[in-house]
């Protein structure tokens, strides 16, 4: 039997390799450092900004109201941010950083009190409809760890699929995708006309998404191409997941949905590798 | 007791040198076999079997890594034993699944396999695997030298499943691309 003789073989490597293998790993740092450093920058960006104008303010109309103190000496280069006792929805000391779940993916929160006004790019993408028990991370779209986000609305610019904005009492925060936690998930991107929308994900590729043949209706689309270095996609027919590159996609019109084939031992979820998958992709967003 | 002072207690034909095995690398083995083989008393039957083959091959062998040297052992009979279980079909199990894995990014019989030596092969298997990553490298050998399950690599190494079958099976197919170019399929 070929693979035996292969496995057989593979018993008799180089020593190195098994001395390497059987070392600890060292785990995949999660994405909160990453994150935390791009909200450390961000924030002192906005310290630094909101002293100019505060400052600018002082020296044209006497004492600034607000919540940022200055030193005493401006010149000194050390300031503090005073958070305000209302209106911030993100100072939990000690818990996790806000968290909100939409179109399958997780956003964190990396700025707050970002702006008071809306974009004009910027689409009301929906609302915020639950909290996780516990604060506990969301597991369904539309579901955040924060109970005081509940029934805020979220907006997304099409452009710029990795932001999400949420509207808390007339202002607005950002939040950021953490794609550490989509790697390699597959996504697709597709856009319609008579949808604001426009991004297909398969959101459990084992049991929900896999089915057994084309729908009769499906029509070719043409070729899905990898988005580089395995971002969101952002282009027609583009996708996120590298195994997709190349693959046919159909659009069947009664489900609403995207189809691709994978030939006989591409599927890595499959447990008859023999046979080829279908793998049906659900518009990402939730049913207007 | 450094693998250097057991490795001459077996040149010196001391039987201390199995029970220093035993106390250094007893676990090791267990692990080894024990991915590999469902049953304890097969695998016990497997670890026995390598400490024997231990003592014969060493001497004319002085070899410098004593836990790899008696891993390929233990693997190699407990590969033996579950080949054996297999097609008596009495068994069905992770390391099963992962030979079955490798036959999947196999399309092709290996070319004139009676006549192919062995360690031309395993030759091929190590400069395929000096082409990979060693993040890529490590989760291969773990699934496919240690037969380790698929949801023990996750918690290793903190990877989701669909990150690790998705590189098992990039892998398996750089695997078929390169053996195809090396002639062997």
């Amino acid at each position: 039997m070929n693979s035996w003789f292969l496995s057989d073989a593979l018993g008799d490597i180089r020593d190195s390799f098994l001395q390497e293998a059987s070392e600890p790993p060292e785990k995949k740092k999660t994405s909160f450092g990453r994150w935390a450093v791009v909200a450390a920058c961000l924030c002192l960006a906005a310290a630094v900004g909101l002293f100019l104008i505060l400052a600018d303010r002082q020296s044209s109309s006497g004492t600034p109201q607000g919540s940022i103190s200055l030193a005493e000496h401006p010149s000194q280069s050390e300031y503090t941010v005073q958070p305000s006792s209302e209106g911030h929805h993100s100072q939990h000391p000690g818990d996790e950083a806000a968290v909100i779940r939409y179109a399958g993916m997780q956003y964190q929160i990396v700025l707050t009190s970002a702006t008071t006004a809306p974009r004009d790019s910027w689409i009301e993408v929906g609302t915020v409809q639950s909290a996780a028990e516990g604060g506990q991370a969301p597991t369904a779209d539309l579901q955040t760890n924060r109970a005081e986000y509940v029934g805020c609305r979220l907006y997304q610019d099409p452009a710029n699929p990795e932001e999400l904005w949420i509207e808390v009492d007339g202002h607005y925060e950002q939040f950021h995708a953490l794609w550490e936690t989509t790697y390699s998930e597959p996504w697709i991107w597709y856009h319609r006309l008579y949808r604001q929308k426009d991004v297909y994900c398969t959101l459990d590729v084992n049991t929900q998404s896999r089915k057994e043949a084309l729908p009769q209706d499906a029509e070719e689309l043409g070729r899905l191409r990898f988005a580089p270095d395995q971002r969101y996609p952002s282009e027609e027919l583009e996708t996120s997941f590298d195994l997709l590159d190349g693959k046919s996609v159909w659009y069947s019109a009664s489900q609403d949905c995207l189809f691709v084939e994978l030939p006989p031992g591409e599927d890595p979820y499959s447990d008859t590798p023999s046979r080829s998958s279908i793998w049906r992709f659900c518009p990402a967003e939730p049913e207007k | 007791m450094e693998d250097r002072q057991i490795v001459e207690l077996f040149w010196q034909r001391n039987e201390a040198a199995i029970a220093e095995t035993q106390k250094k690398y007893g676990s090791y083995c267990r692990s080894i076999a024990g991915n590999i083989l469902s049953q304890d008393e097969d695998v016990k039957e497997v670890i026995n079997d390598a400490y024997l083959g231990t003592w014969n091959a060493i001497p004319p062998h002085r070899p410098e890594n004593l836990s790899t040297f008696l891993g390929k052992i233990v693997r190699r009979l407990a590969m033996k034993k579950l080949r054996y279980l297999t097609a008596e079909k009495r068994v069905s199990n992770e390391a099963a699944v992962s030979i079955e894995e490798l036959e999947s990014c196999i399309p092709s019989p290996l070319r004139a396999e009676a006549h192919l030596e062995k360690a031309e092969l395993t030759e091929s298997i190590n400069r395929f695997l000096d082409t990979l990553k060693p993040e890529e490298r490590r989760i291969f050998l773990r699934r496919y030298w240690f037969c380790d399950p698929i949801p023990s690599i996750c918690s290793q190494y903190g990877f989701r499943q669909s990150k690790v079958k998705s590189m098992l099976l990039r892998t398996r197919k750089k695997l078929a691309s390169w053996l195809r170019k090396e002639g062997f399929l």
